[in-house]
């Protein structure tokens, strides 16, 4: 593994009153694909907040080796992070094509994508460019929001929950769509509940338990592993 | 049928004035949660800056310096205090807003005094446009009209056409999500804020010259801001725009017209009641006596039958 994107050492977060990270250490390397897993409730959505600086966070996050602790969230996201939020929180009243364009924020490099880009990579956000983005499908709306992550050119998108209530083949699209996007150089941190996607684009996995990463390693070491499944991933 | 059409055309012009007022403080609102409780104070400042800044140059120039003052305070409010405040909660920032409307007010009193001041409506618009019935409509009515239009259409653009104005709307619903795509959200609101009083302001202006400029205007024109934002929704320009021309024409066309409820039952043809009992005083009451109480009528009445207001999301 080259030099990390993005590197957590002892990372503690709260959630309003609720401290909901312990020590989180973790890493991401160029281009990676990194997914990370656990049930409801053991802080994958807030390490992403925590990572985009919009929850109260202690430790170290290093952003190619910048450490960010002290950073607003605009500040972070123009270091090169592309964030999909979860819920997919398209903006509602605004076409998909406003929402897009909000996505390359003030600061953007020549590495930002054009819309053109983005609609080749998934063209059926073309067709309904003009439709408020709040009557999208599920799927759609998820799409459009890793879409419009994408067009500031991010170097490390974090993924917050994709497939989440999402039918089992537009889950295979995001699925692809993510990987076509790692493909294009982009690293991926893809925070998921279900190990669907996960197992098979994603190249290293850590599994959450009570705030803290509980495993590191390989998808096919993590499915020989049952005592991990059944500790921390199986219900 | 005269005085009727021009208590209709004032009451639309009170009501475009109010809807200044009531835009701003619907927008802050509304991206920010803040019900700004100093909003009108901003509009007494913008009379009164206007007023200091005609009498050293002219009109004009306090037409566009004022509320470009205005708003620079605002701004600084919004970054120095308000935003600081923020960490401690809603309750806070409405304490604190509210403590900021007091301190405008007293400091206006020393700074200007506790008398109006001769803050004049500029020679050149003063002169008659045209008269209905006898009863002359001053150019100056005129240009109010058109600068509360223009505002109106230029607001619209702002947030329709422009990528500032995408950025309020995105806030509306997810402002963390639009700060962490790398906008500076916090900034956004400064803008909103300052851009905000500064139309309060720039209602001060045009304003405070048609009615009165003294310390009490922003208190007079704080509570009937809130019946309108509450009233209209909070939240929604639109139920703003439609509660401001309401409560606008309404007022006027109660203060327009003389008459008891005595001369009612006289006009019918019967004999005039005997005044005398408790009630007595109802006889003798005129539309221009409730005018000031009907629009806390309409909001109450509203409050029971639709809680969001008109057009407002969610409850107040």
């Amino acid at each position: 593994m080259s030099a990390p994107i993005l590197s957590l050492r002892g990372l503690h977060a709260f959630y309003g009153l609720s401290h909901v990270l312990h020590g989180v250490d973790l890493d991401v390397g160029e281009g990676e694909i990194v997914a990370l897993l656990g049930r409801n409730g053991v802080g994958r959505s807030t390490l992403c907040k925590a990572v985009m600086a919009i929850v109260e966070r202690q430790g170290s996050i290093r952003v190619r080796g910048r450490e960010t602790i002290g950073l607003e969230p605009h500040r972070v996201a123009r270091l090169g992070l592309g964030y999909v939020p979860e819920e997919r929180a398209v903006f509602p009243g605004l076409t998909v094509e406003q929402n897009l364009l909000l996505g390359r924020h003030g600061a953007a490099s020549a590495r930002s994508w054009q819309l053109e880009e983005v609609y080749e990579l998934f063209p059926s956000l073309r067709r309904r460019s003009d439709t408020h983005a709040e009557v999208l499908s599920g799927g759609e709306q998820q799409m459009l929001s890793i879409c419009r992550a994408l067009m500031s050119g991010p170097e490390l998108m974090i993924v917050d929950e994709p497939t989440e209530g999402l039918a089992p083949l537009i889950v295979e699209q995001v699925g692809d769509l993510l990987a076509e996007i790692a493909r294009r150089g982009v690293a991926i941190l893809l925070v998921e509940q279900k190990l669907t996607i996960a197992m098979r684009i994603a190249h290293r996995v850590y599994v959450m338990g009570h705030g803290r990463t509980v495993f590191e390693g390989s998808p096919d070491e993590l499915r020989t592993d049952e005592a991990i499944r059944k500790a921390w991933l199986e219900v | 049928m005269d005085t009727f059409a021009f208590a209709v055309v004032n009451g639309l012009l009170y009501g475009m004035l109010l809807f200044m007022l009531a835009s701003g403080l619907t927008l802050i609102f509304s991206l920010m949660g803040v019900l700004n409780f100093a909003h009108a104070s901003f509009f007494m400042l913008g009379a009164y800056f206007a007023y200091q800044l005609s009498s050293i140059g002219n009109f004009w120039m306090g037409l566009v310096l004022a509320p470009l003052l205005v708003g620079l305070l605002g701004a600084t409010v919004e970054r120095y205090g308000l935003r600081v405040v923020h960490r401690h909660g809603h309750v806070a920032e409405l304490l604190f807003t509210f403590g900021l409307a007091y301190l405008i007010e007293e400091l206006v009193r020393l700074v200007w005094g506790r008398q109006p001041v001769p803050y004049r409506i500029p020679e050149v618009l003063d002169f008659p446009l045209f008269s209905i019935g006898g009863i002359d409509y001053s150019a100056y009515r005129a240009f109010m009209f058109a600068i509360a239009v223009l505002m109106f259409l230029g607001l619209l653009a702002l947030l329709k056409r422009t990528r500032v104005g995408l950025m309020v709307q995105a806030a509306l619903s997810h402002p963390d999500v639009l700060w962490a795509l790398g906008h500076n959200v916090p900034r956004l609101f400064m803008l909103v804020f300052g851009g905000g009083v500064a139309l309060a302001g720039l209602a001060g202006v045009i304003g405070g010259n048609y009615l009165v400029t003294e310390p009490g205007m922003a208190h007079q024109m704080g509570t009937i801001l809130f019946v309108i934002v509450v009233f209209g929704g909070l939240g929604s320009l639109l139920g703003a725009f439609l509660a401001s021309i309401l409560i606008g024409i309404l007022q006027t066309l109660m203060v327009a017209f003389d008459g008891t409820l005595t001369d009612l039952v006289v006009s019918l043809g019967a004999a005039a009641p005997q005044a005398t009992g408790p009630f007595r005083e109802i006889w003798t009451i005129t539309p221009a006596n409730l005018a000031p109480v009907l629009p806390y009528l309409l909001l109450v009445v509203l409050l029971i039958v639709r809680p969001r207001g008109l057009l407002g999301t969610r409850e107040t």
